[in-house]
């Protein structure tokens, strides 16, 4: 009996030294519910939460950040977890607030939602799993709700996957911290778009050698179209609902495309299928206004090598600059020349074309009106002064010794001339005086007191700042006294309360 | 008993001596000696150790009490639950082969290779049993082995196997110590030219001692035994039926530890032995390529060596003469001529383990340093042996090469990089491990079946030493050989 007994206790103890490690191998090993990992315990430096606690206030406009895999992996995109919770501790620290696409879309729609202090959007690209079993916990301990923009061919399944699975997104969507988003069906891969390049499959014509014959506009409209088509119709399968927001995988809408006609008529048939479509612009300008154009909505990309510092500053550039003539904040960058800013004063030197524009967020130049003094204006250098300057295009006045042009440049047209007026003979100078006055519809300008032009400029120019420029070809150097910038739009509010 | 239908006779015709070799009449032998039967001398005390080798573990299963069975059903049901977790998680983990494709393309080569061994051993089937009874020279390369050498003499002698049909010769290579006298003393046991002896005269190699034996014979199997290995009575009897088949051109027998029980090194390669022999070549038998016929227990046919021995007596490599791995050179050379090679678990034999660490470092790197060489050379014929070996090979290859690189990414630079504990991983090598120590217990029953397990970890921990190994691959000093 006793022997026996023995043998019974040793092969229990067997079974379970097999059964038991079995089972924790099977369980570590086989995420089918995906594991979610723990939120690691960081800690702001003195620095940085000063830094985060002196944000400024703002309320109408929304920037928005973005992020890719949140991981160990090496990528430029990827953030490790630590970076991750870091930077949520620092946004919850300068006191943000996270809101949902439908506050966007009415922010974008020109209707007033009621917004939280400091709104902000998180966005994530890529649809990885990492959304789930590293994104999210953090999220949720530091309060803040994401938008995942997902590749939908690429969810899988059942896991393990790089990219979420079917459970994981179904999870997080239940979770009411993550709203999703469309990022096309097929995934970012690229196409040849010419003899050496390629380029963004969404936005480009296939010439591959891989096709019988090089694909059309309207080959490319049916390709864009299914995709969408297709992607809708799985997203809707997967989180319940039709998408409504969108975002140009692979950098689409920043890359020019193969075909000009391709990034209008895209723009067009995404804001036709949805509320919002976001760029993966590199460089964004701006928080997300109802003056931001829709179709292009900008977002900040967080990189992995980005300091909380970086983030907090870069967040800051995306608020609007206000309207004013103080030209000492101004950052003024000239590419080709020198501009020298000081008491008042801008002065461009250079030989050959040299614009001094500003590169913050002039979403706040809508309504104003300045007076600018020109001076040193010759044969050899035409000054200019841009009137209304966004990063798609710009009003200016160009001045010579002998004539002034008004012209405006957009994406959609190119240059187009609103007005030459050549000075009268006799009253020939190098110093002129410009007044003009600009709101979202009428521009008024006036040179030397001489009304010059009074009309409406194009509607994609509805803001921009007043910015600087020379051009010439040889060595020469102009210079812009700031007489006045009024914002307008603060004195007639001022005056309506 | 089979030996009282061939008693032993001396031999009519010696074979031309050497200048060393030791003729009957040039000693002469005890009045004692001269009293034995050949019966008797089968039987001398020595021999008789090999009959009280622990064998209590081999008892048929219809002997074996119903819990016994039932243990042994279960340890086994243990291995094959196992091995279907194996493969489970190669089925899962290949769907991440787009996120780690060298971590899911290695695990998925071990997982392949582990399970294809536990796979083909269960098809082994031992050589049909023929009563094949071809003549058999037993070679004895003896080097600065002291009494060992005469045990083994007596164990040969023992074995139960026509006198007329058998001989033995022993090859003195240049010992410095009393080897020598040692060999004359225990052949003088003997009859008269029961025992061949050679005296190389000075330090030769063991290939060179194995090469002198085999032309100094001509019978149809040779036979070489270890001068620290003991062939169980039966064994050769065993052995030898492998060569029914006439393609078959050697035939490994099965090893044990005979010093098993001295300490936990021991008990450890006791258990890593019969893995080895009873998983691993089982697996390699079934496909006719056992990779490596060990000089402790093999048999060859003489006319598959004979062409080879030249050129396998001084293999070069990287310009150096070969001193190690000369087993593993000769079978690789059989198997490229085309012959097959079986392993045959019935056969039996003891051969001693290294007892200290420093011993078993040498001998591992030892036989590191041969798989390193042997291998690629294996790889480029392997193909032609069996459709299914060069995949095989291939997989234990990869794997073997990777390992160390995978341990210490896996157990050193990942944990210390990321802070994760190698939880999965070290799981993985625990059930593995458990999977070779409950095939042991599935078969033997004398407690070591733990030490199967704690091994496995010890001999991955020596997976390092293959990359020194590899640096050190010209280096041909032996070890345990130093002249």
């Amino acid at each position: 009996m006793k022997p026996r007994f023995r043998r019974l206790v040793a092969i229990a103890a067997t079974t379970a030294a097999v059964v038991v490690p079995a089972t924790i191998f099977i369980r570590e090993s086989f995420p089918y519910g995906s594991k979610r990992l723990p939120v690691p315990t960081v800690q702001l430096s003195d620095t940085e939460i000063a830094l985060a606690r002196a944000f400024p206030m703002f309320q109408n406009v929304i920037p928005t950040i973005n992020f890719h895999d949140v991981s160990d992996g090496t990528g430029r995109f990827t953030v490790t977890a630590v970076q991750f919770a870091q930077y949520l501790a620092a946004l919850r620290t300068a006191g943000f607030n996270t809101v949902t696409l439908a506050q966007v879309e009415d922010v974008v729609a020109g209707r007033n939602p009621s917004l939280p202090e400091r709104p902000l959007l998180i966005t994530f690209d890529d649809g990885t799993s990492s959304m789930y079993s590293t994104a999210d916990p953090i999220l949720e301990a530091y309060g803040f709700s994401a938008v995942g923009f997902i590749t939908t061919s690429r969810v899988a399944e059942r896991g393990p996957s790089y990219y979420l699975t079917r459970a994981e997104t179904v999870d997080l969507a239940r979770s009411g911290r993550w709203e999703f988003g469309l990022r096309t069906d097929g995934d970012s891969r690229k196409v040849v778009t010419g003899a050496n390049t390629t380029g963004p499959w969404l936005s480009n014509l296939d010439l591959g050698p891989g096709r019988s014959k090089p694909e059309t506009l309207e080959d490319w409209r049916s390709r864009v179209t299914e995709d969408v088509a297709r992607s809708q119709a799985r997203f809707a399968e997967l989180v319940g609902h039709r998408p409504t927001a969108f975002a140009y995988p692979f950098s689409s809408s920043a890359v020019p495309a193969n075909d000009p006609r391709i990034p209008a008529e895209l723009k067009s048939q995404l804001l036709g299928d949805f509320a919002l479509a976001f760029s993966s612009d590199v460089h964004p300008t701006r928080a997300v206004s109802r003056r931001t154009p829709n179709g292009d909505l900008p977002r900040l990309q967080v990189m992995s090598g980005d300091s909380i510092a970086g983030l907090l500053d870069g967040i800051r550039q995306l608020l609007p600059a206000p309207v004013s003539s103080d030209s000492s904040t101004w950052p003024l960058a000239g590419a080709t020349g020198s501009c020298r800013v000081g008491q008042g004063v801008v002065t461009i030197t250079g030989s050959k074309t040299v614009y001094c524009r500003r590169n913050d967020n002039v979403d706040s130049w809508v309504d104003y009106r300045a007076e600018v003094q020109v001076r040193d204006v010759g044969p050899r250098a035409t000054a200019l002064i841009s009137i209304r300057d966004t990063h798609t295009g710009r009003v200016e006045v160009a001045l010579s010794d002998s004539r002034v042009a008004l012209r405006e440049l957009t994406s959609q047209t190119g240059w187009r001339e609103l007005r030459t007026y050549r000075f009268p003979s006799g009253l020939i100078s190098g110093r002129h005086e410009v007044d003009f006055a600009v709101d979202d519809q009428v521009l008024r300008v006036a040179v030397d007191g001489q009304p010059v032009f009074a009309g409406p400029i194009d509607t994609s120019l509805t803001t921009g700042a007043v910015g600087f420029g020379m051009a010439t070809s040889t060595s020469s150097s102009v210079q812009f006294k700031i007489l006045q910038i009024q914002d307008r739009s603060l004195r007639s509010s001022g005056e309506a309360s | 008993m089979a030996v009282d239908t061939h008693p032993r006779t001396p031999k009519v015709h010696p074979r031309t001596p050497k200048v060393h070799a030791r003729t009957p009449k040039a000693h002469a032998r005890t009045p004692k000696a001269h009293a034995r039967t050949p019966k008797a001398h089968a039987r001398t005390p020595k021999a008789h150790a090999v009959a009280q080798s622990p064998r209590r573990d081999r008892r048929p299963t219809h002997r074996m009490d119903l819990g016994e069975r039932a243990t042994r059903r279960l340890a086994a049901l243990g291995v094959a639950f196992i091995c279907a977790l194996v493969c489970y998680h190669v089925v899962l983990r290949s769907g991440e082969l787009g996120i780690s494709p060298l971590t899911v393309f290695y695990t998925v080569i071990v997982s392949l290779y582990v399970v294809s061994r536990f796979a083909f051993a269960a098809f082994y089937q031992p050589p049909e049993d023929t009563g094949l009874e071809p003549h058999v020279a037993v070679i004895v390369p003896a080097f600065n082995e002291g009494e060992a050498v005469a045990r083994t003499i007596h164990s040969v002698l023992a074995l139960d196997y026509p006198a007329d049909k058998l001989e033995v010769v022993v090859i003195n290579d240049g010992s410095s110590d009393d080897t020598w006298e040692r060999i004359l003393t225990a052949a003088d046991e003997h009859p008269p030219g029961a025992v061949r002896c050679i005296d190389l005269g000075s330090n030769q190699g063991k290939r060179a001692a194995m090469a002198t034996g085999m032309r100094a014979t001509t019978a149809e199997i040779v036979l070489f035994v270890d001068s620290d290995s003991m062939p169980a009575r039966m064994g050769l009897r065993k052995l030898v039926q492998g060569f029914s088949d006439p393609r078959v051109g050697c035939v490994a027998g099965m090893t044990h530890v005979r010093n098993a029980s001295t300490n936990t090194l021991t008990r450890m390669q006791a258990a890593r032995y019969y893995i080895s022999f009873q998983l691993l070549k089982k697996a390699e038998s079934v496909l006719g390529t056992v990779s490596c016929c060990p000089g402790c227990f093999s048999a060859y046919r003489r006319e598959a060596i004979l062409p080879l021995i030249n050129d396998w007596e001084h293999q070069r490599f990287l310009g150096v003469e070969c001193t190690y791995g000369d087993d593993r050179a000769l079978t690789n050379r059989v198997l490229k001529t085309g012959w097959r090679s079986l392993y045959d678990s019935r056969a039996e034999a003891w051969t001693d383990a290294p007892d200290d660490y420093h011993k078993f470092f040498k001998q591992q790197l030892r036989w590191k340093k041969s798989w390193s060489r042997e291998g690629p050379i294996l790889l480029s014929h392997i193909w032609r042996s069996h459709p299914l070996a060069l995949p095989a090979v291939l997989l234990a290859t990869i794997a073997g090469l990777l390992s160390p690189f995978v341990l210490g990414w896996n157990l050193i630079v990942a944990p210390l990089t990321t802070g994760n504990f190698p939880i999965v991983y070290l799981l993985a090598l625990y059930l593995i491990a458990l999977a070779y120590g409950l095939l042991y217990r599935s078969q033997r029953n004398d407690g070591h079946w733990l030490y199967a397990i704690v091994g496995t970890f010890f001999y991955i921990l020596f997976s390092f030493q293959l990359l020194w190994a590899v640096a050190r691959i010209r280096d041909g000093s032996w070890g345990t050989r130093e002249a």
